[in-house]
């Protein structure tokens, strides 16, 4: 088990490596920041010394060293833009994120799974029409329209919530439904289809032929079956949180990550770019390495398997 | 008394800037807006009035009140949100600024030298004399008495000269500085004497006349000489609000002070949030949680005067979109032939553009750059008069002199931009134009990001939009960033495709020129030559920025030219709000 963990650390640790460099590079393929960032009344002689206040006046190669020198001291640099270390920056946002990523994955998988296994035990009835439309809905409808449409409902009308911007938990409604709706609809539809396999097998009609208790038998030993893809998946939406959602966040002004990974796109924001794809891959892989110990205690054969 | 000859008077003071700068027309107020040292000769300029409101604003929301003439608070009182699409990088330092959609929040932290009011007019702030030595080469700047910065400490002379120093050393103009002004120093403790490298009269305003910064408070903060990281965390200055809240991407947050020189600020806080969706925009005003956005579309004006007590104000003109021309130098080019140039100008139906796409709020731009008198080089007859009305039959005849009676193919590349809302749509629209003439023109949109970083390493082809706000002060400035080709010494204009050495040699002899009228008609004629005779940029229009106000404001004067938030000092609140 150690020497597996501690294979994937290794991997992981030259997956980031790998992403490290290859961002590097291909960032400064976008174009120049400084031409972007030049007030119109600079000239050639202002543009120089803003590029070399920026420290890239520098080959890509001397740059490229001298980022790795850094970033193995934590430090990923100041921002092209805000002039502020990048790092900072963007742990600024987390917590706006992470508020969001929370309200997000409880209403994904709290909502999408429990809904998802009643429409597998009872294929074919009413309330298995309704979450499957329901899943379409979720997963057709643009999140910009819903958000927007959420806000002219319940803000604008109703006047029962905030339209916008971080103020506690009511202003996080809005935007958690909009940033969980494609999620739910997802985990709906995959639990569904994943129960309605397990539903069929022999193994659960023994245990109703036994006597078992139809709720037992669904939350205990069908929903335990159908748990690993369903994992999967709400882990890869976790993720997809973390990373911020940049259309959510436009809509209603919510200061977190994924608007500045998109400003520094657009401002072609070097440092700032690369933080936040080096600190999403660690996210990732290391989100991948919990879900896959996770596994091993949900599935007994992963356990075997691994131990050999 | 005409002033558009402000820059290279030898002597520039408050009283002759206040009287010639349309003060006078509008009323010198009785009340005091601001310690005038107990001069009585000295007098307090008129509060502004409100900008005239645009035509076909709805009349249901009904336009914003005029302010009456001469009404300063003795202190400030209430808060209002604002909601802005981008603060940009918020830097709280002023020498640290580097794009247009700063400046305007950077006013309210900070006064320079001289400054722009609410009616466009340019007046000396900090200062309170600048003159010029006889052959112009250096200036004496003295002081105004009795100022104080927004933490209380005196202005002195050693404080303007601190700030250039800083702005020397490490400001993001540093370069345009030392190459303009060759040293500075305290002649008295509220004098400061600036030499130039030459003569260049609009010198000053290339370094956005210099924000002053408290020596004693920056020396202080014990950050190296210059303070580079902690002033903007805690910036101290002239304005009439102090920065107390900056969350980078999320909201600024000021506070009056109510002893700024021009005038105590209507409101006491203003938080300005960034907003980057307008329909959340709207929907925050609808819902009272804003009580002014910025950036509204033509489109969206009913939504907001169909709030109760909803209002619309503008700034005329704010905007300014041209067609560069790129390929005007390349010989095998259509647009190499200015019969081309001033064909594809016919071709344009710029007033139905108007009526159309932005429902009247813009104005016609018929000269490049030029829009408004303030600007040193304003012709009003070019002004008036379209220099290539609307007549496709006119440009069908200049297209086929020159050679292209079957027309071209082209192509249009464009962005979008918040300076000039609905560019991409007028491209679109220009592009129908010109197919009716035979010039196949389709329309590429590219990153905004990109495509600024290609028009300035100048590997764009075909034709293009650039857009600028701000009200340009003088035109020789504006050609030096905006048309100066590769035809002499100086660098090329970054925006600049052309290289006309006419029209470069005839700015080189308006930059020396130093007799205000002889500098004056020189301007006239160079703008004259380029929008009538060079014509490398196509003019089209000059849309005006909008704002909407909700009920609880009762106005929000606006200058001319100005597409972002500026003035927050002249928000008015209605009574009881």
């Amino acid at each position: 088990m150690y020497v597996y963990i501690f294979n994937r650390l290794v991997g992981a640790a030259v997956t980031v490596f790998l992403v490290l460099t290859l961002v590097f590079f291909l960032v400064r393929l976008s174009g120049d920041p400084v031409a972007l960032m030049a007030d119109p009344y600079f000239d050639e002689d202002d543009i120089q010394a803003l590029r070399e206040d920026l420290g890239l006046d520098g080959t890509v190669a001397e740059q490229y060293l001298v980022f790795l020198g850094n970033v193995v001291r934590g430090d990923f640099g100041n921002s092209i833009r805000f002039r502020e270390p990048a790092l900072n920056l963007y742990l600024d946002r987390m917590p706006a994120t992470l508020k969001l990523m929370v309200f997000g994955v409880f209403f994904a998988i709290g909502l999408g799974i429990p809904i998802g296994v009643i429409a597998g035990v009872s294929p074919g009835s009413r309330i298995d029409g309704v979450a499957r439309t329901g899943a379409l809905l979720g997963q057709a409808v643009p999140s910009f329209w819903l958000g927007i449409m959420l806000i002219l409902l319940f803000a604008v009308q109703l006047g029962w919530l905030p339209t916008s911007g971080e103020h506690g938990l009511k202003s996080m409604i809005l935007p958690g439904i909009t940033l969980g709706s494609f999620s739910i609809a997802a985990m709906t539809r995959l639990t569904r289809s994943t129960v309605l396999d397990i539903w069929d097998t022999e193994y659960v009609r023994l245990l109703m032929v036994k006597g078992l208790p139809r709720r037992l038998v669904i939350w205990k030993h069908v929903v335990k079956n159908a748990a690993l893809p369903v994992m999967t998946l709400a882990s890869l939406q976790m993720i997809a949180f973390l990373s911020g959602s940049v259309i959510v966040e436009q809509i209603f002004a919510w200061p977190g990550v994924g608007r500045v990974a998109v400003e520094a796109v657009f401002s072609r924001d070097f440092p700032l770019i690369q933080t936040v794809v080096v600190i999403n891959t660690v996210l990732l892989v290391l989100m991948n390495l919990a879900v896959d110990l996770a596994y091993v205690a949900i599935d007994p054969r992963i356990r075997f398997t691994a131990a050999r | 008394m005409d002033d558009r000859g402000y820059w290279t008077r030898r002597r520039i003071t408050r009283r002759v800037a206040l009287r010639s700068a349309g003060f006078g027309a509008a009323g010198l107020a009785g009340a005091a807006l601001f310690g005038c040292g107990g001069d009585d000769e000295e007098q307090a300029p008129a509060a502004p009035a409100t900008t005239a409101q645009p035509a076909g604003t709805a009349a249901a929301g009904g336009t914003a009140a005029a302010v009456a003439p001469g009404a300063r608070p003795s202190a400030s009182s209430g808060h209002v949100d604002i909601a802005q699409s981008s603060l940009d990088t918020q830097p709280g330092d002023p020498h640290l600024g580097t794009s247009g959609i700063q400046e305007p929040i950077r006013y309210a932290t900070n006064t320079s030298l001289f400054t722009l009011t609410v009616e466009g007019e340019r007046v000396i702030a900090v200062a309170d004399s600048i003159e010029a030595a006889e052959d112009f080469l250096s200036y004496v700047v003295k002081v105004r008495e009795g100022l104080t910065f927004t933490n209380g400490d005196p202005i002195t002379g050693e404080d303007v000269k601190f700030s250039m120093d800083r702005v020397a050393a490490m400001g993001s103009g540093k370069a345009s500085w030392t190459r303009k002004f060759s040293s500075h120093e305290l002649i008295d403790p509220m004098t400061v004497k600036v030499v130039q490298t030459q003569v260049e009269p609009t010198a000053f305003l290339s370094v956005r006349g210099l924000y002053t910064v408290p020596k004693n408070y920056t020396e202080g903060l014990n950050d190296g000489p210059w303070a580079e990281t902690k002033f903007g965390e805690a910036p101290i200055g002239v304005g009439p609000y102090r920065l107390t809240e900056n969350r980078i991407g999320v909201l600024e947050t000021f506070e009056a002070h109510d002893g700024y020189l021009l005038g105590a600020p209507f409101v006491k806080t203003i938080t300005v949030h960034v907003v980057p969706e307008l329909t959340t925009k709207i929907a925050q005003l609808q819902t009272g949680e804003v009580d002014i956005v910025q950036g509204l579309l033509a489109d969206q004006m009913d939504q907001v005067t169909s709030i109760s007590g909803g209002k619309i104000v503008s700034s005329f003109g704010a905007g300014s979109s041209e067609l560069t021309y790129f390929d005007i130098m390349k010989p095998d080019s259509p647009f190499n032939d200015v019969r081309v140039r001033k064909a594809l100008a016919h071709a344009v139906n710029r007033q139905e553009i108007i009526d159309t796409l932005y429902r009247g709020q813009a104005i016609l731009q018929n000269s490049l750059h030029v829009k408004f008198p303030a600007t040193t080089g304003y012709d009003e007859v070019l002004a008036k008069n379209e220099p290539f009305p609307y007549d496709p039959q006119t440009a069908k005849q200049l297209l086929d002199a020159a050679g292209y009676g079957a027309g071209f193919q082209t192509q249009i590349t464009t962005y979008d931009t918040s300076t000039s809302p609905g560019t991409p749509q007028m491209m679109e629209a220009v592009s129908n134009y010109l197919s009716q003439v035979g010039v196949i023109s389709p329309v590429r949109f590219m990153e905004a990001g990109q495509y600024v970083g290609q028009f300035r390493e100048k590997t764009l082809t075909g034709m293009g939009p650039i857009s600028f706000g701000g009200l340009a002060d003088d035109f020789a400035v504006v050609y030096e960033t905006h048309f100066l080709g590769n035809t002499g010494p100086e660098a090329a204009a970054p925006f600049s495709y052309d290289d006309w050495q006419e029209g470069d040699d005839l700015w080189r002899a308006i930059t020396k020129e130093t007799d205000v009228e002889k500098r004056e008609q020189m301007s006239k004629d160079l703008l004259r030559m380029l929008s009538r005779d060079r014509v490398p940029n196509l003019t089209l229009v000059a849309p005006h920025a909008l704002l909407g106000l909700g009920p609880r404001v009762a106005d929000f004067p606006r200058p001319p030219a100005q597409p972002y938030l500026s003035h927050l000092e002249h928000i008015r609140l209605e009574d009881g709000a």
